[in-house]
């Protein structure tokens, strides 16, 4: 096998316990975990939440498409949301904002591995109505993971910001499905453990940090993850700490890789 | 990887095919002689196309997606967001705003236009130190004529 090869595998493996790394939730301090896997990966994650702003309250679901693909030390991927979102007792349905981003390994040695991550955000969720931002937006972050027998802990910080050419509308967190101040640092920290076989538990937290107008929000998150060969199941159940992202969310996302 | 690579190129050109009107101000001024008020404009204005959902006595569901704190029953109300109404609904040199209301019945364009200018008024006598203040107004006379709260994007 060759080098670049079995560092796919070993981020292969080691990303199996990712809590759910397509999940529709970008906006929380980033994937706690590098996404980079070998072949393509196609997931997709039901999600549904119930939430209160002060001003809107309701509650929504989605389905999101991730599509992704992992070659060496790099990895591409795409996320592609769609919402059904009640607020204050109006019904809206479209797609959220589409995310496409990349992940690079930059260091992997013995239980250790470093690397970065961008993402970058499209505009197509409805701005208005609490599908999307409204802007484009872009993310950097740094993560670092280490794994050790059945354990392992990752941590990443990052920043975030929207662009956009008409400053006035500089707000606080939003949208309402997945909420994001207009710049932002974020950071994660997450552990989780092999349980049984194919079976692993975790738990994370995310922070998110306004750099100018807007509010501090944070999460924790707990769930588990079943791998198969080709096939993973995984649940998380999040619940928002501070700020309002939202009051608990469920996300369910099953994935094949090949 | 060809198959991904495609589906990534749809999805990105999706991405850039789905525009959405966008709060724009209007930029209105009051013009000199100008005979609106909250009594024969603003609120018959209000009444007959936002408080169906922007009432301050409508909670839950029957508020059809209206924000909290975004009642338009009173003067002090409305102009507590006046620059999102100003930006979502009104009409001026600079944009006309159609996005709310969302259903029936909708104002005309010159209608739009009236609320322009009677946004820009009530400010103009607010920055002069004279609300004028009609019934449901502030006894003090406060407010800020364009409050923004974070977290909320819209009227």
């Amino acid at each position: 096998m060759s080098a670049p090869r079995r560092l796919a595998v070993l981020v292969a493996i080691l990303g199996i316990a990712s809590a759910s790394r397509a999940r529709a939730e970008h906006h929380h301090g980033g994937e706690p975990v590098p996404s980079a896997e070998l072949g393509v990966r196609i997931a997709v994650s039901a999600i549904a939440a119930r939430y209160d702003t002060g001003a809107y309250v309701g509650d929504y679901e989605g389905l999101a498409l991730a599509v992704g693909f992992a070659r060496g030390r790099f990895a591409v991927h795409a996320i592609a949301p769609v919402y059904r979102l009640r607020e204050n007792g109006a019904d809206r349905f479209g797609p959220g904002d589409l995310m496409v981003g990349g992940d690079a390994v930059a260091l992997a040695t013995g239980p250790w591995m470093v690397g970065g991550s961008v993402m970058a955000g499209a505009p197509t969720g409805d701005g208005l109505r609490g599908l999307g931002m409204g802007h484009a937006m872009a993310m950097v972050a740094l993560w670092g993971r280490r794994a050790q027998g059945r354990f392992a802990t990752v941590a990443s910080v990052g920043y975030a910001r929207a662009f956009d050419a008409e400053s006035h509308h500089d707000h606080g967190a939003w949208p309402l499905v997945e909420p994001m101040n207009m710049a932002e640092v974020t950071g994660a920290l997450g552990a989780d453990a092999t349980v049984a076989r194919r079976w692993r538990l975790g738990a994370r937290g995310a922070i998110a940090v306004a750099t100018g107008v807007g509010s501090t929000r944070a999460i924790a998150a707990g769930g588990i993850r079943w791998v198969g060969a080709r096939l993973e199941v995984a649940t998380e159940l999040q619940v928002g700490v501070l700020g309002d992202p939202f009051i608990t969310r469920g996300v369910v996302e099953t994935s094949v890789h090949f | 990887m060809s198959r991904s690579m495609f589906l990534a190129a749809i999805l990105l050109v999706t991405a850039t095919g789905c525009p959405t009107a966008r709060p724009t101000p209007t930029g209105a001024t009051c013009p000199e002689g100008s005979t609106l008020t909250y009594d024969n404009f603003g609120k018959p204005f209000m009444e007959n196309y936002c408080t169906d959902c922007h009432s301050s006595t409508l909670k839950g569901k029957d508020r059809h997606g209206a924000p909290l704190y975004h009642d338009f029953d009173t003067f002090l109300g409305v102009m507590q967001v006046a620059n999102h109404i100003d930006s979502w609904t009104a009409a001026g040199p600079n944009a006309v705003n159609e996005i709310m209301p969302e259903n029936d019945p909708k104002p005309s364009t010159e209608e739009r236009y009236q609320l322009g200018e009677w946004i820009a008024c009530e400010r103009a006598k607010q920055g002069a130190g004279d609300a004028g203040l009609p019934d449901g107004g502030a006894p003090d006379g406060s407010f800020d004529g364009g409050a923004v709260d974070a977290g909320v994007a819209a009227p």
